[in-house]
């Protein structure tokens, strides 16, 4: 339940995304999280941010309709 | 005598996800019941070059090779693929198919005259003929449905009869289920076929026009039993249990199409198959009654391609459908607690600004995933009736093998909000792939509960939280795109575009970091934990 928590939390506005990322270690400890949940979610947190800015940097955009696409015939 | 059929590498890739192709898989499952040998290739699948492929092709095993072109990005390294086998193997017979070849297939001999021939339409039976002739040393330039060129003109045969008894054709083979249950069973959807054809006339789209008006019918579906035969299969010799029906037409028109749909759910769920899947249908054929029995069976999505909110456009590319039908639809899906994928060409060639203006109000109303929607702007197909009119009105801009219309042509303020969105809010798409992916993971969480009840943790609330999110991402992108509305209305002049444009840029990317942040964090959470799914109240 420690994850759905923080889910909960942040989509629900109750903490901020710019607060869980920028000081999120004092706020997990406030949420009541024990030390070595908050080392895993920090973990998380800092993998999320890294491949954030790698998808946008490397992601090609392609914008397609795709209704034409036909599996059907050969 | 031994043929290859491969799907070629793509130009380019967007979101990747991985399913078999169904039109190899067919042929495949054909050629084979007639004991001829048969190979498949999926490049796509496999991430292959084109030079691995000639390689594959030139071993000295084949004497066929088939290329499906699904879509336009598959054709430059097709053409490429062709162009190398022929030099070092001229007796080598190629041939291409799919909706591309069938519809663009004079541009494509006048690219690459070397191509042997070009199977148009449903492709199945022509390629059996074709085996069997090459096998023989017959004559395969009276085969009905190849297009070939004689050395001085091209020869359009008559089409092939369609099929008009779906159940004779054998299972399609799946080659690759295996393969991609082993390297990347997440990423992997199984593409099945309820039936095939599209009664609908819509101007912008090739599927009827696909299944041309021979003696079969346009159409056509399985019947039940042969359908959740191949489910049960497919559940039980490789244990995969998400479904995508690739089928433009999934229940139906008629009363008896109705019934037929209920009668499917039944034996799904008689079954146990414990399976979940998505489906395509046109708004006016969703009824409640046989929706929410598709969800008790395993309904999790349902696409629909709504394309305006104006009923002047509506009636123009000849949808044949009411805003209000549209409206019922989401309301009605939304609380069967089914996942919407809608679909709006926000750009077409005569839309005003006032119909994009209810486009973008309605995306606000229903807080549904429109992000790519938004800079969707109409690519006329070959084959279709709008491809016809702008190249008529000479508005077409050939860029083999994409095309596109130059200009709107009743508001050029129109071109101009596309040239600043198309720039400003492109970073939103890819926020709009990860939200898909993050419904999919949800989807999948769902499936994993129902099959492991006493493994998942509960938390009925994961559904809304994933949703209250796309709420909030629709609300921010289209109130960003109101903004650029405003701003061409405003200015006259387009001096200010690029830079007004670029304004928008840095905003969204900024927020579109943050959301995908956001979204990836939910992923990984997810990920850990599980989840159980909200029954549906309503139904």
């Amino acid at each position: 339940m420690k994850y759905v928590k923080i889910v909960e939390q942040i989509v629900k506005g109750s903490i901020s995304q710019q607060d869980l990322f920028e000081n999120p270690e004092s706020l997990l400890s406030q949420m009541g999280y024990e030390k070595e949940e908050i080392m895993e979610l920090l973990d998380i947190l800092n993998n999320v941010k890294k491949e954030a800015s790698k998808i946008l940097t490397k992601t090609e955009i392609f914008n397609e309709r795709s209704v034409l696409y036909c599996s059907v015939g050969f | 005598m031994r043929v290859l059929l491969i799907r070629p590498p793509r130009e380019f890739n967007s979101y990747k996800i991985y399913s078999e192709s169904l039109a190899l898989g067919y042929i495949a499952s054909v050629l084979r019941a007639d004991e001829i040998e048969t190979d498949i290739l999926d490049a796509f699948i496999e991430d292959l070059s084109v030079e691995k492929v000639v390689e594959k092709i030139l071993t000295g095993r084949y004497s066929l090779i088939g290329l499906t072109i699904p879509d336009p990005t598959y054709l430059l390294p097709a053409i490429d693929i062709v162009k190398k086998v022929k030099k070092e193997a001229p007796n080598i017979h190629i041939t291409m198919g799919g909706y591309t070849p069938t519809f663009d297939y004079k541009k494509i001999f006048s690219i690459v005259p070397e191509l042997d021939s070009i199977s148009r339409f449903e492709g199945e039976i022509i390629m059996l003929n074709l085996a069997k002739a090459i096998e023989k040393k017959n004559n395969w330039q009276e085969i009905n449905g190849l297009v070939y060129f004689n050395g001085k003109n091209l020869v359009v045969n008559p089409p092939m009869l369609l099929i008009e008894n779906l159940d004779k054709l054998p299972f399609p083979s799946r080659d690759y289920l295996n393969y991609l249950k082993k390297s990347i069973p997440e990423k992997t959807i199984v593409y099945i076929q309820r039936g095939r054809g599209c009664y609908g006339k819509c101007t912008y789209c090739g599927v009827p026009k696909f299944y041309p008006d021979t003696k079969g019918k346009r159409l056509r579906f399985r019947t039940n039993d042969n359908l959740v035969s191949e489910l049960e299969e497919i559940a039980i010799k490789y244990n995969f249990r998400e479904f995508f029906f690739v089928d433009d037409v999934f229940i139906g028109p008629a009363k008896a199409h109705k019934k037929m749909a209920l009668d499917l759910a039944n034996k799904i769920s008689n079954r146990r198959l414990n399976i979940i899947f998505s489906i395509s249908e046109r708004v006016d054929n969703l009824d409640k009654e046989v929706i929410c029995r598709l969800k008790e069976s395993g309904l999790v999505q349902v696409f629909i391609g709504a394309e305006s909110a104006s009923q002047r456009v509506l009636n123009r590319i000849k949808k044949g459908i009411k805003i209000k039908q549209i409206e019922d639809t989401i309301v009605m899906l939304s609380e069967a607690g089914l996942d919407i994928e809608v679909s709006f060409i926000n750009f077409l060639p005569d839309n005003t600004l006032e119909d994009i203006e209810k486009n973008v109000n309605f995306f606000s109303k229903f807080g549904l995933d429109i992000l790519r929607s938004l800079i969707n702007r109409l690519k006329p197909y070959p084959g279709t009736e709008i491809y016809k009119i702008l190249k008529k009105n000479d508005n077409l801009i050939d860029e083999f093998p994409y095309y596109k219309y130059n200009r709107n042509t009743v508001d050029e303020r129109v071109d101009r909000l596309y040239n600043i969105v198309s720039l400003g809010l492109s970073t939103y798409n890819i926020v709009s792939y990860k939200l898909k992916e993050l419904k999919r993971l949800l989807r999948k969480k769902l499936l994993e509960s129902k099959l492991n009840p006493n493994i998942y943790r509960i938390n009925n609330e994961t559904r809304n939280i994933i949703y209250n999110l796309q709420c909030k991402i629709t609300k921010e992108a289209s109130s960003i795109f109101r903004e650029a509305l405003i701003f061409v209305k405003n200015h006259n002049s387009s001096l200010n575009d690029v830079n007004f444009a670029r304004e928008l840029y840095n905003f969204v990317y900024k927020q579109s970091k943050v959301w995908l942040e956001r979204i990836l964090f939910l992923l990984e959470i997810l990920k850990k934990t599980g989840i159980q799914y909200e029954i549906c109240q309503n139904c």
